[in-house]
């Protein structure tokens, strides 16, 4: 009977504590254990890759560590100074800064040790088989071609934020989420297997491709910075448009910037961060007047023969031009007021197209609002408001391409518009994101448009081809063996209060081959100090350009350019 | 005790107790057979615990087995990743314009083609000298000086 009663109390005394344990106690007790023996990890979510159209990579990321410890584990098992010593070597770092974080809190379980630890030095310090050691993954975002395409591409932010260009532009396409792994370990730290439990999944980002040639943006860049130094400009740069796709093959900005380390841009030029080809409006002088002739052309109130008189200056009411240098009265023809560049003769001829017809033309081809591409902080020029707020000077100088703004890409796109017939196709730069699934997901391409006829744009091709060969600059753009049309620029500059300081922008826009073009250079060099013409910026277009038709393997034109009055 | 629990009940008597006393020869064979039983149960029950003891030690062991392998791959795919960018790097324009100039290669930007129908020349005849070069260097590359 007591062995009995000895029982049934043992029992009830057995039953109260498991109520206790895993009843009243139970979250506590679970919390606790899981603070003693589960540990988190962070899986990262890799950031997607920017690759040009061939698939080379502009922006990837490599794994790096930062390897933590818990001083109270390391304590215990004690030997703390030589540890430190052989974690030291492992990671190539002085040994009192490691075994100080080891000693200087002995109660805590997390203690940094290093950070953007790479992966050979990471694998040293495993080799080493410590049990309180900890190891979390990350990525680093890297540039394997440096600066090529580096003003286009962007930068992210130390912690991994997206900065500037398709970095921060792309962003939604290009980001990935961390995910967290939770594992239990043993008393010394060791992980036990099976126990990972992925908390939270890991996201990876999409792969952005962009419609740029790598080695043709190196070419770019590399001639054009060339160039800038030698002609001491301040800054420049070069387009080159598809004609039959609108894609941006090379969009090269001097100075540029290496994402790899902004650091040494952004100390010395802060605006050479972005693109200056999207961001910086400025006006463009006598490019713009193969412009005004095409429109011309369109309307049907003028043709390449059309004959104006030309004299240096011209004042009608209101208004004061001049050409650029001193010449007795000229009597040229439309195709001889772009071969001599008169802002005098194509002002003349221009006049006979009502300013709003002008007007609607210069918002068709693209000026005044930014282009399809959308690229951060992308500007769309100014056209002063339009003819309602036009002066009579600036009336004129619309005409040849003062008085109003445009950026290097919306120039370029308004001559790959003629270079294709009269039919504007939007500017492309992204052309697609792939999922990490693998779906492709393209930009959408908005249907092209119209804007002249395809009899003007021909027009106008000619004429420009006979700039290219009867122009001053014939020896410095021609290619042998390609018809090549090109219209120069030497505008003068804003002086930011309303007048025009001495500097000019110098300019060569051109297309190849002209019988049935397929690429667009648009070069631009601002302010170049020793020497202020556009032959400052001819061998780059001809060079550019002579590489593009290489590369591409367009056969050469094999028929001569066509030889139209100038004078009369 | 459990294999005890198992044995089945005791055999009736053969015989009824008015019978005459069984023959002394006959208690020893039914003893034999009980021991005989009674250890191939235990040793069954050995054998099970044995083999259940194999197996879980083996299971244990391929789940360190899966967890070593899992990790040797995850190790493997991330120094592909840094193999691969190194090989990026190296295959940057910066570097491989470098390399060639160092070999003394210059580019020829100004490209001759043959025309089959007339046999004539088109473009330059002339080769690329040192001067007529574009040169390298302009585009930075902190991957490639780095290194």
């Amino acid at each position: 009977m007591l062995v009995l009663l000895l029982v049934v109390v043992a029992t009830l005394v057995f039953l109260g504590r498991l109520v206790d344990v895993q009843v009243v106690h139970a979250d506590a007790l679970r919390a606790e254990s899981k603070d003693r023996r589960s540990q988190e990890r962070t899986v990262p979510g890799t950031r997607g890759e920017i690759v040009d159209r061939n698939g080379v990579v502009l922006a990837g990321g490599i794994p790096v560590y930062t390897v933590s410890a818990s001083p109270r584990l390391a304590a215990q098992a004690g030997s703390v100074h030589a540890a430190a010593a052989r974690i030291a070597a492992a990671l190539g770092v002085p040994e009192p800064g490691v075994e100080r974080t080891l000693t200087k809190d002995r109660s805590s379980d997390y203690a940094v040790l290093a950070k953007s630890v790479p992966l050979a030095a990471l694998t040293r310090v495993k080799a080493l088989q410590v049990p309180w050691l900890y190891y979390d993954e990350s990525q680093r975002r890297v540039y394997p071609n440096g600066a090529v395409a580096g003003n286009l591409v962007g930068f992210v932010g130390s912690s991994g934020e997206a900065q500037a260009g398709i970095e921060y532009g792309e962003n939604r396409c290009l980001q990935g989420a961390d995910g967290t792994v939770e594992y239990e370990s043993a008393l010394d730290g060791t992980p036990i297997p099976g126990t990972a439990v992925t908390t939270k999944p890991a996201t990876q980002g999409g792969e952005v491709t962009l419609t740029i040639d790598r080695d043709l943006q190196w070419f770019a860049q590399q001639t054009l910075a060339a160039r800038a130094k030698q002609t001491g400009a301040k800054w420049g740069s070069v387009v080159v448009e598809e004609v039959r796709t609108g894609r941006l093959l090379a969009v090269a900005d001097w100075p540029s910037v290496d994402p790899n380390d902004v650091n040494a841009t952004a100390s010395t030029d802060s605006g050479s961060l972005g693109s200056r080809a999207f961001t910086a409006p400025y006006e463009p002088g006598s490019t713009m007047k193969t412009i005004t002739a095409a429109a011309l052309l369109d309307r049907r109130l003028a043709t390449p023969a059309s004959r104006v008189v030309a004299p240096y200056r011209w004042t009608p009411p209101g208004v004061n031009i001049a050409d650029s240098e001193t010449h007795p009265t000229e009597h040229l023809t439309l195709t001889g007021v772009l071969v001599q560049s008169s802002n005098t003769g194509i002002s003349r001829l221009a006049t006979a197209m009502n300013d709003e017809v002008r007007y609607r033309y210069l918002q068709r081809f693209g000026f005044g609002t930014p282009t399809s591409v959308g690229f951060g902080a992308e500007a769309g020029g100014d056209l002063g408001g339009g003819p309602s707020r036009w002066d009579p000077q600036t009336r004129i100088a619309t005409m040849f391409g003062q008085g109003l703004t445009s950026t290097a890409v919306q120039m370029a796109s308004a001559y790959a518009t003629l270079a294709n017939g009269g039919v504007r196709l939007p500017v492309r730069l992204v052309s697609s994101c792939t999922t990490p699934d693998g779906q492709v997901h393209r930009t959408p391409v908005a249907a092209g448009t119209r804007i002249v006829s395809p009899a003007a744009a021909k027009g106008s091709i000619a004429m420009l081809e006979d700039v290219a060969t009867k122009g001053w600059l014939a020896k410095d753009v021609a290619i042998p063996g390609y018809r090549v049309g090109i219209k120069t620029g030497t505008a003068q500059e804003s002086d930011g209060h309303g007048g025009y300081s001495k500097q000019y922008l110098v300019s060569v826009a051109g297309v190849a081959p002209a019988e049935s073009p397929r690429y667009v250079v648009y070069v631009d060099l601002n302010a170049p100090s020793k020497m202020n013409t556009s032959q400052a910026a001819a061998p780059v277009f001809r060079d550019v350009m002579a590489r593009v038709l290489q590369a591409n393997g367009v056969i050469p034109s094999g028929t001569r350019s066509p030889d139209l009055p100038t004078t009369w | 005790m459990a294999a005890a629990a198992l044995l089945p009940a005791p055999l009736p008597p053969l015989e009824s107790p008015l019978a005459p006393a069984r023959s002394p020869l006959a208690s020893p064979r039914v003893g034999r057979a009980k021991v005989l039983l009674a250890g191939s149960l235990v040793a069954g029950v050995g054998c099970v615990l044995a083999a259940q003891l194999v197996l879980s030690i083996g299971t244990a062991d391929a789940a360190y087995r899966i967890d070593a392998l899992t990790t040797r791959s995850v190790q493997l795919a991330r120094q592909q990743q840094v193999g691969r960018e190194q090989l990026q790097v190296l295959a940057s324009p910066q570097h491989l314009a470098a390399a060639a100039t160092a070999l003394g290669m210059v580019q020829q930007d100004a490209p001759a083609y043959l025309e089959l129908g007339s046999g004539r020349v088109l473009g330059s005849r002339t080769a690329a000298t040192r001067g007529s070069a574009v040169g390298v260097g302009e585009v930075a590359n902190a991957l490639v000086t780095g290194r």
